[in-house]
Order: C-alpha cells, then structure tokens, then sequence
C-alpha cells in the first residue's frame, strides 16, 4: 500500500513565499529555500512550489530558485507556474524538479499535456485545476485565478488524465486561504472521475479537514497557510490521521 | 578525500537530486553522458531516468568500461531503472536485454493503478552492507511500472509488497549495489543509504 501524502505548499512571488485568501491579497510568509528544508524536518511527505506570477508577468520559470529549493531537500518535488513548453518541462526537470505542474499551458495548448507525458513520462507531469463553483458545475480558471475558462472542472480532468496526466492537483479558489475546509464535493467529484492519484488543496484549516479530504478520495493531501502559521505541522497531521487508521509515513 | 561519482545520464529526467544528494552525503559527484572518463572517479551510479532501451542503446557502447570498472571492486549503484539495467533481460517495451551483471528478469508488476508511485514500505530481508543500521521496515518513495521479482534470490536484501505482489526492494552483489526506490527521494533514510554508499565508495565500509 502507498501511504497518503501531506504536501506543504510554497506560492512564490517575487522569491519569496505568499499566500492570500481566494487568489487575492498576497502576503509575504518566508524563504523559499528555508522552509521547504523545515518541511521536510517536519515530516513533509512531498512539496510543491507554485511560481504564482509567472503566468501574469510572461515570463518562464524560475529555475534557479528550483535547483537551490532541489539541493536542500530530499523528498519529491512538484513545480509549477510559467510553464509554457516541453523546453520549459526539460530544464525544470534538469534543475532538480521530480515533477513538472502545467495549469494555464494546458488548457490553452492540450497537445502538451499528451507531448510532455510521452516525452518524459505520465509519472512526471501533474495537471494543475483551479476550479470556482458556479451554477451547475464547477469551472475551471487559468493565470492564477484570473481568467475563466468556461471549461467544466470534471471534464477536463477527465481529458488532462486521457491526455496522459500522471496526476491532477485540484484547488478550490472558494475555499483558499479560508481555513474552512477542503471543497470536499469537488474532490469526490474528480477523484471519482480518474483513476489519476488527486491531491486536493485549498481550505484546510483543521485536522478533520485533511480526513475528509482523503475520505473523498485524495491520495495527496496539500495545504499553505496553516502551516506557514506553524498551526500544524505535516507531522501532526499525519500522527492524526493514522490514529484514524489511515497509512501513513510516520518514520 | 571525499570520494568521486559519476552519475551518468542516459536518459531524460532528474538526475540533478542525485547529484545533490550525493554531495549532501559528503561526495564530489559530476553529472556526465559518457563513460568516456570512468577511471577518474571511485564510484559510478546509474539513475532512474527514462526507459530500459533508450538506456541500453546508451550504455552499450561502454559496456567494456563498466566491466572493467567493477573488475577493479569499484562500486556500482544502481537506481530505479538502474536496478533493473543490472539484470539479463526486462519485459518493458521489448524484451530489451540487460547488462546481465545478475541473472534474472525484470517483469511488469500487476497492481492497478501504474506506476507504483508514492511512500511505500521496505522490509529489510537479509544482511546487507548498504543497508548497515536499518534492520526494520521503513518508508521509501518509488515511481516505476517494472521489477525484479525473485524475491527469494540472496542478493536481493529487502522487499516491498504492492498489490498483492512482492518485489526486489534492495539488491546488493558487491561492488553492485541497487534500489528500486529512490534514495535520494526518501527523506532522511535514503540520505543515509547514501551516505553508506558513499563511504562504501571511498572504500571505508567494505570487511573482506
């Protein structure tokens, strides 16, 4: 059996390390490099570091901050944010990135979500949803929240998996930064949908929250602020869903 | 003197976390696409990138050199497809023969979803140098579809079950080392396989 991952997150803007509530009102919570190596101390179980205005700003990654963030730790690593390519995903991968997160790219250029998984592999290319709940559904935004698509979330994870996503990272912008729980519906909804691993994301504000979210069928279970705000540590996490029975690594 | 590794790149993939790793675990270590200058280094390390033709096509031209580079007891790890390069022959996209450096065949493991990725546990088996001060199952992270199976074989060391299946989670015929997961992925345990790897490369582990 494959335990389930708690994932700290790290938005970065500028270098350092942000986060808002609902996309918005960014905040400066640290160094990069530093707290991605006391995650780890902390018994993060993956991490991933989101470039959350590369998109807005056109431009590309930043890969040295990727390869400093890549040499201090020593657990899987997920990068996204700016990437527009294959070129993109080979340098990211080549700076220390074990898996490379496409979100804008893929909706406006499907063929390289299916270019990228055959070239390096579906094990490394995580498809990143940020979906909004509106009537009937929920849709899918691009560019950090900014642009609506019109695309069905469901659907298109459905297509970013046949497309050949190892993975897809889920976030509800409704529940970001608002600590009142994971958007459990949309997480069941989607991992309904996929045989793809899910990592859901957004809202976590307590440890319940992270139980529901693998009762919904998340392998992955990601959050930013509250452990930014030192409120939990992966560990503790982790300490509570295994005493309600759930595999974990606790060692 | 820290010891010198060679990790070669034969494919597409992170071998930058290798590289990284090793340093952190007290190695010079160079990222190269040829064997061309083998001699110089003490140890050499076979990443898990890409897939078991493509590395073949890649290693074949030096197969020469890995021979005479274990000739002289110089220590091989070997990492995820690294492991399974070390076999006669793999099932994936082929047959594709091996380096035939062990006898055996790596299969397709049946569990569903693949890959087989994620934290999953490894149970030490046998004695094992590599695996010196780890006598009890631990947390390792893996990412792969193919495997060594023969479980019951002495120089596999320790096992991992997935899907009601068993496979190879160590293999060890020394100066040939090898792990299915990957260490340098594994938090703090795989920081400290490697570590042994790396003293083992500078020749301050191996009792004759």
């Amino acid at each position: 059996m494959v335990a389930v991952r708690v994932i700290p997150c790290l938005d970065v803007a500028g270098g350092r390390v942000v986060k808002g509530v609902k996309f918005q009102r960014l905040r400066e919570k640290g160094d990069p490099v530093e707290l991605a190596a006391r995650y780890e101390e902390l018994g993060a179980d993956e991490l991933v570091l989101l470039d959350v205005t590369a998109t807005i700003e056109d431009r590309g990654p930043l890969y040295n901050l990727v390869r400093n963030v890549a040499s201090a730790i020593s657990i899987p690593f997920t990068v996204g944010g700016g990437v527009r390519n294959l070129y993109d995903v080979e340098k990211l991968l080549d700076s220390g990135a074990d898996k490379v997160s496409i979100n804008t790219a893929a909706v406006k250029n499907p063929r390289l979500v299916e270019e990228a998984s055959r070239e390096f592999g579906s094990q490394s290319i995580v498809v990143a949803i940020d979906a909004k709940r509106e009537p009937g559904g929920w849709r899918v935004y691009v560019a950090s929240g900014k642009v609506p698509t019109g695309l069905d979330a469901i659907a298109w994870a459905r297509r970013a998996v046949e497309l050949g996503a190892g993975e897809l990272l889920v976030t509800s912008i409704d529940r970001d930064g608002t600590r009142e729980g994971y958007d459990v519906e949309l997480t069941r909804a989607i991992a309904e949908a996929v045989e793809a691993p899910v990592i859901a994301s957004g809202g976590a504000g307590r440890l319940e929250h992270f139980y529901e979210a693998y009762r919904a069928g998340a392998t992955g279970l990601l959050a930013a602020g509250l452990f930014h705000d030192s409120i939990l540590t992966p560990m503790e996490v982790k300490e509570y869903l295994a005493s309600r029975g759930v595999e974990v690594r606790l060692w | 003197m820290a010891p010198r590794i060679l990790v070669f790149k034969y494919g597409v993939g992170n071998v930058f976390s290798v590289k990284a790793a090793l340093e952190r675990a007290g190695a010079l270590a160079d990222i190269k696409d040829s064997l061309e200058d083998i001699e110089d280094y003490d140890a050499l390390v076979l990443p898990g990138v890409g897939t078991m033709p493509a590395a073949m096509r890649r290693l074949t031209a030096w197969r020469g050199k890995v021979e005479r580079h274990l000739e002289k007891r110089k220590p091989l790890l070997g990492i995820c497809l690294g492991l399974q390069l070390l076999f006669e022959e793999s099932e994936e996209l082929g047959p594709t023969p091996g380096l035939g450096l062990l006898p055996g065949r790596i299969e397709k493991l049946r569990a569903k979803p693949l890959p087989h990725i994620g934290w999953n546990l490894v149970e030490p088996m046998r004695p094992s140098e590599l695996l010196k001060g780890l006598e009890k199952p631990f947390y390792a992270y893996y990412i792969h579809s193919y495997a060594y199976k023969g479980v019951e074989k002495p120089y596999v060391k320790a096992h991992t079950r997935v899907g009601g299946e068993v496979f190879a989670a160590v293999v060890e015929k020394p100066p040939l080392y090898a792990t299915q997961f990957h260490p340098e992925r594994s938090g703090r345990t795989g920081a400290s396989i490697l570590s042994r790897f790396v003293e083992i490369a500078g020749g301050r582990g191996l009792e004759d």
